[in-house]
């Protein structure tokens, strides 16, 4: 199931708040028991054969957690659990997201009669695995305590809040929360506001947009002109962050409904004046778990240049693989990690010494060229594209379907500007404050009303993870 | 945000809202057909844990909420009306024009699909080749009317598409070209505002096109009467763009001044009427059903001989929607037009030509219908065995 459907706002919701809240406070067990419930029908109800993953997922983390706490006076024998309890996390992302790419490479490459082993991407693995991991990793560095209830730990894996689309939560966060939250009316009250916040972004500004980059997509590149381009990639550019962002919101406030507090996965990331900031600001718990369980680990930035190269490399190719199997993701990672290379070798600090609006420009530059490898997956047409957009590639500037596009789109992109800019929060805050805290509600019956209405036409609503 | 009981008072109402939305698609029948939209509607999908577990059921149920929502038209019309006022001209391929004017976008078909298309003309034809035969290709209105797309808007040249068709054909397939003739009148309301159809009037002139380029005399107005039939139409693009706060077409019907008497067989349902007009469909919300009864797979009309002294003249007419209009004024030439309309009629069409003895065959489609199309294609199956 998915946040921006009727199925889930009007049956699910309704009735998982329902039972949460009528069991007692004081019998936490139960409430997670009932949230456990509900998060395994909300996984089954899109995927029910892959439910036996995640459970298994779940046991094989729990039961290792467990040993990794008994033996812990015996290293070698901690060591050594957790290698297999990372070894299974990653066989089975291996196994079902990567098989795939894996035969169909090694085919190409060997040309070896392989037949590409194709299986359906069970919903939400890439988040749920690495979840799982930091709980087994942050037990064997002793910074989480063993979870000795399997009801909570199954909970936690299974929370259907950020179970398919992220964040990725890691243990540590909730640990204390799992048997020791409280819900609250003002907890509540918030988490309803990001909630709906966040499906207004997914629902009204990322699925309009959607549909122009979708034309885009849907034009062969011979017979795009420059400014579609330039549309085309913009209007990309907002429909995954108002997505993907939206989907965090949502997340965010329905773990707050339920007395969970996540840490924050997007801070404005299109205000970034740097390409670390950028990564420092976009999808917030994949980089840091990458930074906290791979990059450090392997020695970070403290060794030599060389030595730092090859750390950003492995870092950033299995970031770009985190995005899908496909080499497009891969080549996305790189070019990312290479900037971030550049930036750390001298670029950074002679960017610093810039106006301000020129290295914001520059990073969005850079950005919007990233998602061009991202949203295209043949190296040919990546190709294409960017030459396009620089104007090199001797199409027309702009043609009429660019131009009408423009006038179709240009009211709604604009108003996207606005909205990843600073100053339209601080007058919503203003104007919230002199109406004594009103003006808010209000808005927020607007966002959902025109929500319901836009998933009743709904003949646009992609799931953009299906790949993640 | 309010705070101590404000704060409560938003919460319950915000849940409530969802709540209620759903309790009340538990417990509110289902509607069958939205006459609005004049479709059938997803009806509450049946529980099976077979459906649960191929994710069907959950598909369906999605679905089903959507068409059955409380206020789903209200929910429809406020989304198209609030895209309108951000710079959105356009929803589902039918523009928001200048004027109150709806017209559907035309994108070139192209390739091997129109080839195709085109084969399977061509060999109907060359199975009866001592048949005459000729394709009326209708321009839609953003031809007729270029000025009264959106500014900026897109819809390819269907001038430079009927040009293309008729060199496909050239030789075997007269191609009736009549966007000039109709560009002509366009100060007349030959087409619908909010569908996608030429009014009767529109078809009156392509007829009247098509008897000069056939080399028949040219229409007589004086031996024609007009008449508003309706004005209360919503069509079909008035009910896919979604905006509902257009006003209403006319329907005008165009008479003989002398009736002419008819018998309109409908073969497949096995009734025989004495009209060509429906007039119960004036009070359903498709009121284009008015002309012929909307689309059948087979209608044989029959009028008294035009001219007693001489042989009977038979017309096949292959087509679609836009034809229902135009066939009325056919029955000054032809004393049989055989009416068939692909997408139902299942029989071999040439040995149905040749067993009728059909004396002409004509075509009528609209660009966009024509290129659309899946059935004329299969026309290269058909074949001619000799009669038993």
């Amino acid at each position: 199931m998915v946040f921006s459907s009727l199925t889930f706002l009007l049956f699910f919701l309704p009735l998982c708040l329902g039972a949460y809240f009528a069991v007692p406070q004081r019998f936490r067990h139960m409430r997670n028991l009932v949230l456990l419930l509900f998060s395994l029908v909300f996984y089954a109800w899109g995927e029910p054969v892959y439910i036996i993953l995640m459970v298994f997922s779940t046991l094989v983390d729990y039961g290792h957690g467990r040993l990794i706490g008994r033996f812990r006076s015996r290293p070698r024998l901690a060591r050594l659990l957790l290698v297999s309890s990372v070894a299974i996390n990653l066989g089975l992302l291996g196994v079902f997201k990567y098989a795939g790419l894996i035969t169909t490479t090694l085919r190409d490459l060997t040309g070896l009669p392989l037949e590409p082993l194709e299986l359906a991407l069970p919903i939400g693995i890439s988040f749920y695995t690495f979840q799982t991991m930091s709980y087994t990793i942050d037990v064997f560095r002793d910074r989480v305590p063993v979870q000795r209830n399997l009801l909570a730990f199954a909970t936690y894996v299974s929370l259907f809040p950020q179970l398919i689309a992220g964040p990725i939560v890691r243990y540590r966060t909730v640990a204390d929360q799992l048997e020791g939250r409280r819900e609250t009316v003002p907890q509540i009250t918030a988490g309803l506001q990001r909630l709906i916040l966040g499906l207004g972004k997914k629902v009204l500004l990322a699925n309009t947009i959607g549909q122009l980059w979708q034309t885009v997509r849907d034009t062969p590149l011979a017979d795009l002109s420059v400014l579609g381009a330039w549309l085309g990639i913009l209007a990309f550019a907002f429909q995954i962050y108002f997505d993907f962002s939206g989907y965090s919101d949502m997340a965010i406030g329905l773990g707050r409904l339920f007395g969970f507090g996540f840490e924050e996965n997007f801070n404005q990331p299109y205000r970034a004046d740097s390409i670390s900031d950028f990564w420092r600001r976009w999808h917030i718990s994949l980089g840091s778990w990458f930074r906290d369980y791979v990059y450090i680990p392997l020695g970070g930035s403290r060794g030599s240049a060389a030595r730092t190269w090859f750390n950003l490399l492995v870092v950033w190719f299995l970031t770009g693989l985190w995005h899908g199997a496909s080499w497009n993701f891969v080549a996305w990672g790189l070019y990312f990690g290479l900037w971030i290379g550049l930036e750390k070798a001298g670029l950074g600090r002679w960017l610093n010494r810039l106006w301000r609006p020129l290295r914001h420009a520059y990073t969005l530059l850079v950005v919007l060229a990233g998602w061009v490898i991202f949203a295209l997956d043949s190296l040919a047409d990546i190709g294409h594209y960017l030459r396009l957009l620089t104007g090199l590639s001797g199409q027309s500037l702009a043609d009429a379907q660019a131009l009408y596009d423009l006038s179709a789109y240009g009211v709604l992109l604009a108003l996207q500007v606005a909205i990843c800019a600073r100053w339209p929060q601080r007058l919503a805050a203003g104007l919230d404050r002199r109406w004594e805290g009103w003006l808010r509600p209000a808005w927020l019956a607007l966002v959902l009303l025109l929500s319901t209405g836009w998933l009743v036409e709904m003949s646009f609503n992609p799931f953009l993870y299906f790949r993640f | 945000m309010p705070s101590g009981t404000g704060m409560k008072i938003v919460i319950i109402v915000f849940c409530a809202y969802l709540a209620l939305l759903g309790l009340d698609l538990l417990v509110r029948p289902d509607l069958a057909f939205s006459e609005l939209e004049n479709r059938y509607l997803e009806e509450r999908p049946v529980f099976s844990w077979p459906a649960l577990l191929s994710g069907d059921y959950g598909r369906k149920l999605e679905s089903w909420m959507a068409d059955q929502i409380a206020g789903r038209d209200n929910w429809v019309g406020a989304k198209t009306e609030l895209l309108r006022l951000i710079g959105k001209r356009e929803n589902r391929g039918i523009y928001f024009g200048r004027d109150q004017v709806l017209l559907q976008r035309f994108t070139k078909p192209g390739g091997a699909a129109l080839d195709e298309t085109i084969a399977g003309i061509r060999h109907l034809q060359s199975l009866l080749p001592d048949l005459p035969v000729s394709l009326l290709l209708a321009p839609t209105s953003a031809a007729v009317y270029p000025d009264k797309l959106p500014a900026l808007a897109v819809s390819d040249d269907q001038a430079a598409f009927i040009r293309q068709v008729e060199q496909l054909l050239a030789g075997q397939v007269q191609l009736v070209d009549v966007l000039d003739d109709l560009a002509e009148k366009a100060d007349e309301p030959i087409y619908f505002c909010t569908d996608h159809h030429w009014t009767m009037r529109g078809a009156y002139y392509a007829w009247d096109s098509w008897l000069r380029q056939t080399g028949r005399p040219a229409a007589d107005p004086d031996a024609y009467t007009r008449q508003i039939v309706s004005k209360n139409f919503y069509g079909t693009s008035w009910a896919r763009a979604g905006l509902y706060r257009l006003p209403p077409d006319a329907i005008e019907a165009i008479w003989p001044v002398t009736p002419v008497p008819v018998r309109v067989h409908d073969v497949a349902a096995g009734e025989t009427r004495s009209s060509l007009y429906h007039p119960e469909y004036l009070e359903k919300r498709d009121q284009y059903g008015y002309f012929l009864g909307g689309n059948q797979p087979l209608l044989v009309i029959e009028n008294e001989k035009t001219d007693p002294g001489g042989p009977a003249r038979s017309l096949l007419v292959v087509k679609n929607s836009f034809a229902n209009s135009l066939i009325p004024f056919l029955l000054r030439d032809f004393d049989a037009i055989h009416v068939v309309d692909l997408r139902f009629f299942q029989d071999n069409l040439a040995a149905y030509a040749r067993d009728a003895a059909i004396d002409e065959i004509l075509f009528i489609y609209d660009v966009i219908g024509f290129g659309n199309d899946r059935q004329l294609r299969l026309l290269s199956r058909s074949e001619l065995r000799s009669s038993p």
